[in-house]
């Protein structure tokens, strides 16, 4: 029953940040919530684990970053699902600000999974490397490979696509 | 470089304001819980009727801080009604039990002889509670688990149903907090004011002093109850798959007397539930339902002399749901109430309502109850008699007429939520473990008119 009390106080809690974490992972709602719902449910029969970490969201956090890498590396999970539909438009958006993240969130879409998820960890939770690289269980020069090659693809999409370009991402 | 950083930039901004398009999770909480609590192999389903409650419960002024939030669901600190500093001031945080040793088996665990500290409970977490009269209870749990020492087992007493005292040195630590591995327990009963056990699949102790020092037996009980001058425990070498044994024994006796249940337990089973009311007892032992398995049934056994027999019932609830399909039905929770009766909790295993069914001949017959709870609803249940019902889901539900019709409990708009214990002592007093606004099991609600208003007791 304690894990019971547990669990349900930290899915109450906590919730709300998982699915961040999982939105910025698989792009998608749906996908984000399935994500959650996935790890926590995994997660509850050994829930002792958890309330025996020291920081228990970082526990989960990370229960949630494998499990995302796991279900990708399944053949039928190689689609990418997003919510915007990726479209054209015919020229930049007056909020270039607005348009230039965008452009940055389709793209970080189409980076390999542990690029994607090191570069959320890095640049949304501020993680260290060496927390990073306990999460996608790596070593820590991979952890810095891994978030070098993201930044240095995102960019050279950016330069390829050229502020000129007509052709953004919305 | 500047690239770099302002692609850092873009990223660190597009992060941020895409996570705020993430969905709130409205809903998704609820079904998280459902869906982790459905299929609990390894969960050990504790008693679910307060068997020992020697004194009859007629205080009518007892609990006195209760009592003042009868006009509401006012949040009662526990030492509300004593003068002095707020719980946390005096509260003391007692040396914690270590959880990577154990005693042997036959070792005596003592406590210090210090004097048990008043206003105990501050971020209390009940796990679970006995009493021996209208005011006369224990409560086992933790506090403080990640902000203080780390190991956090608290075991609090009450004399006066308002203020609670740190017993010190409890003798178990909490199954399934901080990693547990030794002394992992997660029941407490009572049977007088000085006799009481501590229990856990793997650890069993005894007190005849009113819970200051303990004594370790052999063995452990997934279930323990007491009533009539006898205990009863329902244990097992290993949860999911090994058979339970019942075992009687006077009370504050280590004499052991184990009894046979009738027929082969066939499989893997998740839990068992044990209670009583009068000479009856009920064990229901749960069929294992993870991956999907088919024939997760219960089998139910009773027992009308204090646990020295038993007869087989087989599994009690009608396998159709509500709308009378024909499927599975394993009955998920049991509850025995003073007019001894007994109620299981029926949850289909298809997507249908829960529903429950009751009987009042000692489990022989069965009537069942019209009314749908709810798509695997009703995580605990809870009787006052054969026609007053409880069960919990978001909030507490209540039946008067045996299960039929359904209603919310509110006090004023709020009522018990995320109940993890339901018990009745008498066919009007019971009480309910649930959980604060958090969700976190803090609060102790009392009822003395059957389940008609409720006060509460929380653990700040």
């Amino acid at each position: 029953m304690q894990a019971d009390q547990g669990f349900a106080g930290f899915v109450r809690t906590n919730t709300a940040a998982l699915l961040r974490t999982a939105y910025l992972l698989t792009g998608n709602s749906s996908a984000a919530e399935e994500l959650v719902q996935d790890t926590l449910v995994r997660l509850y029969p050994k829930w002792h684990r958890v309330e025996a970490a020291d920081v228990q969201i970082a526990y989960v956090r990370r229960a949630l970053t494998n499990t995302f890498l796991n279900e990708r590396r399944r053949p039928s999970s190689r689609e990418l699902v997003v919510d915007v539909m990726p479209e054209f438009v015919d020229q930049r958006d007056v909020m270039q600000q607005v348009a230039d993240r965008d452009e940055v969130w389709s793209l970080l879409g189409e980076l390999p999974d542990r690029q994607r998820a090191a570069l959320v960890m890095r640049y949304f939770h501020d993680l260290p490397d060496a927390e990073i690289a306990e999460a996608l269980e790596c070593r820590v020069g991979t952890v810095r490979s891994l978030i070098s090659r993201g930044l240095a693809t995102l960019r050279e999409h950016q330069t390829r696509e050229g502020p000129d370009d007509q052709r953004r991402l919305a | 470089m500047s690239e770099h950083r302002d692609i850092e930039e873009a990223l660190r901004a597009s992060l941020a304001e895409h996570a705020r398009q993430a969905p709130t999770g409205a809903g998704l909480v609820d079904d998280i819980v459902a869906a982790a609590a459905r299929p609990r192999p390894t969960d050990i389903r504790r008693a679910r009727q307060w068997g020992t409650w020697t004194l009859p419960l007629i205080a009518a002024g007892a609990v006195a801080a209760v009592a003042v939030a009868l006009v509401g669901v006012t949040q009662l600190h526990h030492s509300a009604n004593k003068p002095g500093p707020p719980a946390g001031v005096t509260h003391s945080v007692l040396p914690p039990n270590p959880v990577t040793t154990g005693p042997s088996p036959t070792s005596v665990a003592t406590t210090n002889a210090g004097p048990p500290s008043p206003n105990g409970g501050k971020n209390f977490m009940v796990t679970d509670v006995s009493f021996v009269g209208d005011t006369h209870g224990w409560a086992l749990g933790t506090a403080n688990c990640f902000t203080g020492l780390g190991v956090c087992t608290e075991l609090l007493r009450t004399t006066d149903g308002a203020s609670w005292h740190v017993l010190t040195n409890p003798p178990v630590n909490i199954t399934q907090v901080n990693g547990c591995t030794s002394r992992c327990a997660q029941g407490i009963r009572f049977a007088t004011d000085q006799i009481g056990y501590a229990f856990g699949q793997n650890v069993f102790f005894m007190t005849t002093d009113g819970g200051a020092h303990w004594v370790q037996q052999p063995g452990g009980a997934a279930a323990l109850e007491t009533l009539d001058g006898n205990v009863i425990r329902v244990s097992t070498t290993c949860s999911p798959g090994c058979p339970y044994t019942v075992q009687t024994a006077p009370i504050g006796t280590s004499t052991w007397t184990t009894v046979p249940l009738p027929g082969t337990q066939a499989g893997m089973n998740s839990g068992v539930a044990l209670v009583r009311t009068g000479q009856r007892a009920f064990i229901d032992v749960f069929g294992h339902v993870s991956g999907g398995a088919s024939d997760a049934r219960s089998v139910m056994y009773s027992s009308i002399d204090d646990g020295a027999s038993w007869s087989r019932r087989g599994e009690p609830c009608p396998q159709t749901t509500p709308s009378g399909a024909d499927t599975e039905v394993d009955s998920t929770e049991l509850a025995s109430a003073a007019d001894g009766s007994v109620t299981l909790l029926c949850t289909p295993r298809v997507l249908a309502d829960s529903f429950t069914i009751t009987s009042t001949d000692g489990g022989q017959t069965f009537v069942r109850g019209a009314g749908g709870i709810g798509a695997h609803g009703g995580a605990v249940l809870g009787a006052a008699s054969a026609s007053t019902l409880f069960v919990s889901s978001d909030v507490l539900y209540r039946s008067t007429d045996g299960g039929a019709t359904w209603h919310r409990v509110q006090v004023n708009g709020v009522g018990p939520p995320n109940a993890t214990w339901i018990g009745f002592e008498t066919a009007s007093v019971g009480r309910v473990i649930a959980g604060d606004t958090n969700g976190r099991p803090h609060v102790i609600w009392t009822t003395r008119d059957a389940g008609r208003t409720w006060s509460a007791h929380i653990f700040q």
